[in-house]
């Protein structure tokens, strides 16, 4: 206990100090188990969301091209597959950053189980 | 070889029962405050160097920050490493292999043309030659106080809290003046040459002027002459590890850490959001800071005369209660109210630890435990910097950070709380027990 010397706070913080996980206190390994937990999670939860995000905005992106060309048209037809492709590619282009993502995120990924 | 204590009695009487008297501690004490703050300002002003690099070489603002956060980590890393080698060693041999590892590092990073050589020449070889320089400091500035370590100790907690204040500033007016490359030439070279006339003031004992510690009174034990023996080092670092206290001292920094890096780092950009200007953001961390120069000083102080573990508990409690403000804080004024009641709590996190070491393993060699400490420090305070990014990314808020910064730092003041009393030292023996030890293995 804070202070001088309550017997009983002594005692308590004797139990503490005495009680190991693999040779280290027990108050030590639950703060490194803790915040390693919490560092992944996080890392891996931002991670996805980044994921998400750069889909999404892929995802939109070849969609505005498809309309854009599509709108657009051609008198010989080729307008609309034309668009499809070049959509199709950009957006390929797109899932595949996103998919591939940064070295950190792989690590969160890889390193969280509910991720 | 360090000279016997040739101090007359009578010096030493006169002074007896005064808490502030003339002794050459005081340039030690000025020595290791103008250290730490010339020593850690390149990495203080490290933002005023991100633009210069963007623009001479299209670098991205996460790949350049990356040097830095590879820098706390080197540092924190090699901490205890530099904990051992001022123990072993001696502090002065470290800050000299450290200034010198500093120069180089700042020299070829004046050259660099590549982010690879930024991360090797920043991040590791300055983050290494910041822990060799700057970590034994403290442990040695401990050898030079019989009695009233605490007034010592909180002079020079306060120059951490001057140094980001004045780093900035000094730091910008040479980049304007000469450019980032000359401006990182001019600024190791003239680092490093106030350092080594620093070092050549600098004594790692009392011993080796020749005279007594602060505050020492005729019958006590002369135990500077114990520091320099490297098998008692590694006789007491034996011992040191079995204590609690040893990793739960590193624990419990690493938690203040997270709680008030969070707030310093997100303070600007959440003030920001709030609707103040980059300018009125930045003048809250700066009050922030001012204001935490006052507890630096006074906490280790308190912690000598009213006891270590509550003050710590206090501050600890404080600078994380004191958070819960800016869920409701959205005006300039708020802000401010919230810089100065948080400076005080954030200011009064570091300063027991010093005290904590004294209280628990007495005079011997505490390079070692303060390292560990100090890793614990760099990681919360490398963690605490970057956690809040993720969150914000997930969910376009701070809050969440906010929270984690109130449980750290309530986390760390419940675990201050279960330390061992500090009424007795942890090891008392250790150098009788290790006699015994070798008498009875026939040593």
């Amino acid at each position: 206990m804070i202070g001088t010397d309550p017997a009983e706070g002594v005692a308590v913080e004797s139990r503490l100090n005495d009680m190991r996980i693999l040779g280290l206190p027990v108050q030590f390994v639950v703060v490194v188990a803790i915040s390693l937990a919490l560092t992944i999670y996080f890392g891996a939860w931002a991670a996805d969301a980044r994921i998400d995000a750069r889909t999404a905005q892929a995802a939109g992106q070849s969609a505005q091209q498809f309309d854009f060309r599509s709108n657009a048209g051609s008198p010989s037809g080729s307008g609309l597959s034309g668009g499809l492709n070049q959509g199709a590619a950009g957006a390929g282009q797109a899932y595949g950053d996103a998919t591939e993502g940064q070295a950190w995120e792989k690590m969160f990924l890889f390193a969280c189980p509910l991720h | 070889m360090a000279r016997q204590p040739e101090q007359s009695t009578s010096s030493v009487r006169s002074n007896y029962g005064r808490v502030i008297y003339p002794h050459y501690v005081w340039v030690i004490v000025a020595v290791i405050s103008v250290m730490q703050m010339v020593g850690t300002s390149i990495r203080m002003a490290f933002g005023v160097f991100i633009e210069p690099l963007e623009q001479t070489f299209q670098w991205s603002q996460g790949s350049i920050t990356l040097a830095y956060a590879i820098s706390s980590v080197v540092t924190a890393l090699a901490s205890p490493f530099a904990g051992w080698f001022g123990d072993r060693f001696g502090a002065r041999k470290a800050m000299t292999v450290g200034t010198a590892m500093f120069l180089l590092g700042m020299l070829l990073t004046g050259y660099i043309s590549t982010i690879w050589e930024l991360y090797l020449y920043f991040g590791v070889l300055l983050g290494v030659a910041q822990a060799i320089f700057l970590v034994p400091l403290i442990p040695s500035a401990m050898y030079w106080f019989r009695r009233h370590l605490g007034i010592g100790m909180g002079l020079i907690m306060a120059s951490w809290g001057l140094g980001p204040a004045l780093a900035a500033v000094v730091v910008s007016l040479l980049l304007e003046g000469m450019g980032w490359q000359n401006g990182f030439i001019a600024l190791g070279v003239g680092s490093a040459a106030i350092m080594f006339v620093l070092i050549g003031l600098f004594r790692d004992t009392p011993a080796d002027r020749g005279i007594q510690p602060y505050g020492y009174r005729p019958g006590d034990v002369e135990v500077q002459k114990r520091k320099s023996d490297p098998e008692k080092t590694k006789v007491f670092n034996k011992y040191m590890r079995k204590t609690g206290a040893f990793w739960n001292m590193s624990s419990i920094h690493f938690l203040g850490c997270v709680g008030h890096a969070i707030i310093l780092v997100y303070i600007v950009p959440l003030a920001v959001k709030e609707g103040l200007t980059l300018v009125q953001a930045a003048s809250v961390l700066t009050i922030l800071s001012a204001v935490s120069v006052i507890t630096r000083i006074l906490v280790p102080i308190m912690c000598e005369y009213i006891g270590t573990r509550t003050v710590m508990f206090v501050f600890f409690a404080a600078q994380g209660i004191l958070v819960v403000m800016l869920f409701w804080t959205h005006d300039l004024w708020m802000f401010y109210v919230f810089a100065v009641i948080f400076g005080i709590g954030y200011g009064g996190e570091t300063g027991g630890f010093p005290i904590l070491n004294r209280r628990y393993y007495g005079h011997a060699p505490t390079g070692s435990p303060y390292g560990f400490q100090m890793l614990g420090a760099g990681l919360g305070m490398a963690l605490g910097g970057w956690i809040g990014g993720p969150i914000f990314d997930i969910f376009g808020s701070y809050d969440v950070a906010l929270w984690i910064s109130i449980a750290t730092s309530l986390a760390g003041a419940l675990n201050i709380l279960v330390l061992e009393p500090t009424d007795k030292l942890l090891i008392p023996d250790w150098e009788a027990e290790d006699a015994t030890q070798g008498a009875a293995a026939g040593d």
